[in-house]
């Protein structure tokens, strides 16, 4: 039979994120992500000075991009990407080499250290297979992270992106990211290549501005 | 392949592969549905579905639906439960984390015995039959001064068993520790409404006055109130203005924030109240119809509370209070919120009384978008109940009239002060030494065999508290245990859940059912006729008689399926009250109290400034210890997932305040509490049991969301026992047992390198408000200074 194709997408909206890291856990939890790395994590920052401190969130996994420079960069073909959308890893074909991390300029991508084989967020292709949402998405507390399918114009993620403005991680990099902001701060948006170091250290109480 | 661009070539490579995944992998009937938000879960390589059982979370109070999803007997994710009225299908960090609770290397599976001195840390196992025939053995003589048996329980209304097995052992001494966790809110909602607590059906309402609650970190049902915030704020555009003296994951989000001066919520309040008389602005016909006073002598008594001296006590601008009672009031409908430091001060009951009064006078009372009532049914414990033995000093402290049953804080000082005798201590689900003021005082009390000559813990974990029992009873982590579950329902409509077992107990972890009941027969003296069910389940089936609706769709086995039950024909019935009045003894809200004033207490809302905040020195400060989202005080530390995100706790400083102090980011300080912390507000007996601890070492974290004169630390971690993973330490990898139970352990990560942070509540001393008996933990004035290294 004939299935009509998708192509999934994720809008995050930042009128609803309360920094809460369910996501965080989630994906934890989901994908057997070892300690010390994290496919899933929320970016908090705050700026402006006293008394008028706003606190900014930005949760950040991978784009799955329409163009990704890491499935270009794999020398033995481990990530490609789904017809879909989703960017994945095959762990059978991946050496680990660290090309793809090299060149993801969102820095979401990592070594687990008892494969020694890269990782990264699927859009939990394994539940979506199944009909399901990604673990992330159906434990934000709040309904901030909706996904679906962007070919269904009357899906919710469709009608959220034909009415609301949006934003992408670098969009100057042409990768077309399958992430979708509504309403993210600038500045949150902006250092995102150096994820991993502050996903080690300490999340919660390190980044300021 | 010519013409076919090696990219093209990958694409085409990707599609293959991508085909032979679906094709294999699909679930039959995703073709058909749209994607679904809860409650199935597949294995992540094979797809094949994982069998699963609803639960409830007790990894926070909010007592979220849960599903436990599960392969080869081994609970391998937790989601919420797409049923469950609260949470539905989210779940919150600790929620999804409570895998590692149930996997804790360090889990007791045995019972203990110490062998060593108590506290050294040497246990010999024993087997169950010995440590009943022991801890049965220790209680029995108490027989004829049954008081001498001591319960303390974390949350005594969610623990009838500990209350019955107490009772029916004739000591009126089951003790919770509600005096911690907020029970001057329950006490100043109990005087004035007659009901304890409150729910602000905050999805429906068009303006929110928030006065230091923070309910998009921390509150009582955390995932389900907060979906609901944010959906008012969206969907209403309602309006939320914060006062608080911190920034936080909910001031961030307001369209308003004013950092007040520590503990003058109260004028704050009053001040807008004031004008909203003084304006007319007020609901005269609510007032005069539901309230036990006239609008005039209200109005009269509120003329005092003018904005400007709510502005010199608060530093909030007189015109800018005078503006937003104004909105408030003629914005309908409105809500408080009011939590946090606003309860947990000396002044604390007033406080919130004070700020109910702002939803009172506008007539924003039990309506859709006001400030309601709780919803939830009081399931009494089972036929026959034990009767209700005489109070004891601890039960009913007299110099706390109102804190029945609640200030273990107080008792752990009539302890010490051998004012209340002791023959056997049990402590269940409850850590004091972490979570109570003064923790290394009561591990003082707890040291001293004279003051408790038994102590038995019973406990998954060797907290910081079961390392100083002589005997653990190791029971059942939250997901392979039983209990009914009842929360305030942020939907209003009244709800019944269950907690069951989604794997079966690890080790020989016996549930509190088993435990309590095993006691109870080799105890005897009658006290095994309370304990005549053969099984939990019927037990528990014997709770829910009482709710003929659930009885019929099929008790507790409909309760088994679903996890939850609600009268499906529900809707939130607003104005309940209009049918048969308050609950109060006019039956009216009782503005003005005269079971306060019977008491000796003002007994209409006032303003109590903290003596010790108005004359602050130039170098005192004044620390708030906040909650967050990510701990659960004593309860979460042993979860890896968390502690990754939040293990440690540097001081928040202004730095403006850090300049003055000559501190810098990330400097080593040193927060020491100041004498005079507590005097004057608090009027019981506030020296600390431990005298010696009175300081902390910390980092400091330079922040502009924080009131100059105010210091703050998280709280949840810190811990000094819990086992090696709340405390940072990696499990080596060659601990073949540790690791199969809870892999990648040996990726411990945090302790070397942060550090796990410092307990905060070590250096504050247990100073109950002496109306609602909860601890004044906002009370605490201190001094930060550098280290010198």
């Amino acid at each position: 039979m004939a299935l009509a194709q998708k192509r999934y997408a994720m809008v995050i909206d930042m009128h609803r994120c309360i920094g809460c890291h369910a996501c965080t856990v989630a994906c934890k939890a989901e994908m057997a992500v070892p300690l010390e790395v994290n496919a899933t994590w929320v970016k908090i920052i705050e700026k402006g000075p006293y008394p008028s401190t706003r606190r900014f969130y930005l949760p950040r996994l991978c784009n799955n991009c329409d163009n990704p420079i890491c499935v270009r960069n794999c020398p033995t073909q481990a990530s490609y990407k789904r017809d879909d959308g989703i960017v994945v890893v095959d762990p059978h074909r991946c050496i680990g080499c660290k090309y793809c991390i090299a060149s993801c300029p969102y820095d979401v991508r990592y070594i687990n250290p008892f494969k020694n084989i890269v990782e990264k967020c699927y859009f939990c292709q394994h539940r979506v297979d199944a009909g399901l949402e990604p673990a992330c998405v159906e434990g934000c507390p709040t309904r901030a992270m909706i996904f679906g399918d962007r070919n269904d114009s009357k899906s919710e993620i469709s009608q959220l992106l034909a009415s609301n403005a949006t934003t992408v991680l670098k969009e100057e990099m042409e990768t077309g990211p399958n992430v979708y902001y509504i309403a993210a701060d600038e500045t949150a948006m902006s250092n995102v290549e150096n994820g991993i170091n502050y996903r080690t250290e300490g999340a919660f109480f390190k980044l300021r501005l | 392949m010519a013409g076919v661009s090696r990219r093209d070539f990958l694409k085409l490579g990707a599609a293959g592969t991508a085909l032979l995944v679906i094709e294999s992998q699909l679930h039959p009937l995703a073709q058909a549905m749209e994607l679904m938000d809860g409650g199935r879960s597949v294995n992540r390589v094979s797809g094949l579905p994982r069998s699963f059982l609803p639960s409830t979370c007790t990894q926070c109070p909010a007592g979220c639906g849960i599903i436990g999803y599960v392969e080869e007997s081994k609970l391998v994710k937790i989601g919420g439960n797409p049923k469950h009225i609260s949470n539905q299908s989210a779940l919150c960090a600790r929620g999804q984390a409570g895998i590692n609770a149930l996997y804790d290397p360090d889990r007791i599976l045995t019972p203990l015995k110490r062998v060593g001195g108590r506290g050294a840390n040497r246990w010999a196992q024993i087997k169950w039959d010995q440590a009943y025939n022991e801890v049965a053995k220790a209680i029995q003589p108490l027989k004829s001064q049954p008081g001498q048996f001591v319960y303390m329980t974390e949350d005594l209304e969610r623990d009838l068993l500990g209350k019955r097995f107490t009772h029916a052992f004739g000591s009126a001494n089951a003790l919770g520790a509600a005096s911690i966790f907020g029970a001057n809110k329950q006490v100043a909602t109990q005087l004035t409404w007659g009901a304890a607590g409150d729910m602000p059906d905050i999805a429906h309402t068009k303006y929110m006055l928030v006065f230091g609650a923070n309910p998009l970190e921390s509150h009582p049902q955390f995932v389900g109130f907060a979906r609901r915030l944010i959906d008012g704020i969206q969907q209403n555009q309602a309006k939320m203005v914060v006062f608080d003296v911190r920034l936080t994951n909910t001031s961030t989000r307001a369209n308003e924030v004013y950092y007040v001066n520590p503990g003058s919520y109260a004028i704050v309040a009053l001040a807008m109240a004031n004008v909203i008389m003084q304006e007319g602005l007020h609901n005269a016909t609510f007032i005069d119809q539901w309230t036990n006073i006239s609008s005039a002598d209200l109005a009269a008594h509120l003329a005092q509370f003018t904005p400007e001296k709510a502005e010199a006590a608060s530093g909030v601008g007189a015109a800018v209070i005078r503006r937003l009672a104004t909105e408030f009031a003629s914005t309908s409908p409105a809500t408080t919120l009011s939590d946090g430091m606003v309860s947990a001060q000396g002044n604390g009951t007033q406080t919130e009384r004070a700020v109910m009064l702002l939803n009172i006078i506008t007539g924003n009372i039990d309506n859709r978008g006001g400030l309601c009532l709780p919803r939830q049914y009081n399931l009494a414990d089972a036929d026959p109940a034990p009767p209700q033995p005489a109070p004891t000093p601890l039960s009913n402290p007299p110099d706390l009239p109102f804190a029945t049953q609640q200030s273990i804080g107080r008792s752990w000082q009539l302890i010490r002060d051998r004012a209340y005798r002791v023959g056997v201590l049990m402590t269940r689900a409850y850590n004091p030494v972490y979570s109570d003021p003064d923790g290394n005082g009561v591990a003082d009390v707890l040291m001293d065999d004279t003051l408790v000559p038994i102590h038995v813990a019973v406990s998954p974990f060797m907290t910081e508290t079961a390392a100083l029992a002589d005997i653990v009873l190791p029971e059942t982590t939250y997901l392979e245990g039983w209990d009914i579950e009842i929360r305030s329902s942020p939907e209003l409509v009244p709800f019944i859940a269950l907690r069951q077992p989604v794997v079966p107990p690890l080790g020989s972890a016996k549930s509190f059912f088993d435990i309590a009941s095993e006691l109870a027969k080799r105890i005897g003296g009658g006290m095994q006729n309370y304990f005549a069910q053969k099984s939990v389940q019927e037990y528990l089936a014997a709770r829910i008689q009482s709710v003929p609706g659930l009885v019929a769709a099929g008790g507790i086995d409909y309760l088994k399926q679903h996890g939850i039950w609600f009268d499906p024909k529900s809707k939130p019935d607003y104005g309940s009250f209009s049918n048969g009045g308050f609950s109060t003894p006019s039956g009216k809200i009782e503005v003005y109290s005269s079971q306060l004033k019977d008491k000796g207490f003002a007994p209409l809302p006032s303003y109590e400034p903290i003596p010790a905040f108005s004359s602050l020195s130039k170098d005192e400060l004044v620390l708030t210890i906040f909650d967050t989202a990510i701990q659960t005080d004593a309860k979460t530390a042993n979860c890896m997932w968390l502690d990754e995100i939040l293990h440690n706790n540097p001081v928040w400083i202004n730095p403006a305040t850090a300049s003055q102090l000559g501190i810098k980011n990330g400097d080593k300080v040193r927060v020491v509490r100041v004498a005079r912390t507590g005097q004057g507000v608090i009027q019981v007996d506030n020296t600390q049991l431990n005298p010696r601890t009175r300081s902390l070492e910390t980092t400091a974290f330079l922040t502009e969301g924080i009131h100059p004169r105010v210091v703050a630390m998280a709280n949840g971690v810190g811990h000094s026992g819990f086992g090696r993973i709340a405390q940072g330490e990696k499990i080596n990898a060659d601990d073949v047992e540790s690791q199969l139970r809870n892999p990648n352990t040996e990726l411990v990560w945090w302790g070397k390198k942060d550090g796990t942070g410092a307990n905060a509540k070590l250096i504050v001393p247990a100073m109950p408000d002496p109306i609602g008996g909860g601890q004044a933990w906002g009370d605490v004035v201190v001094t930060v200074g550098k280290v010198k290294t």
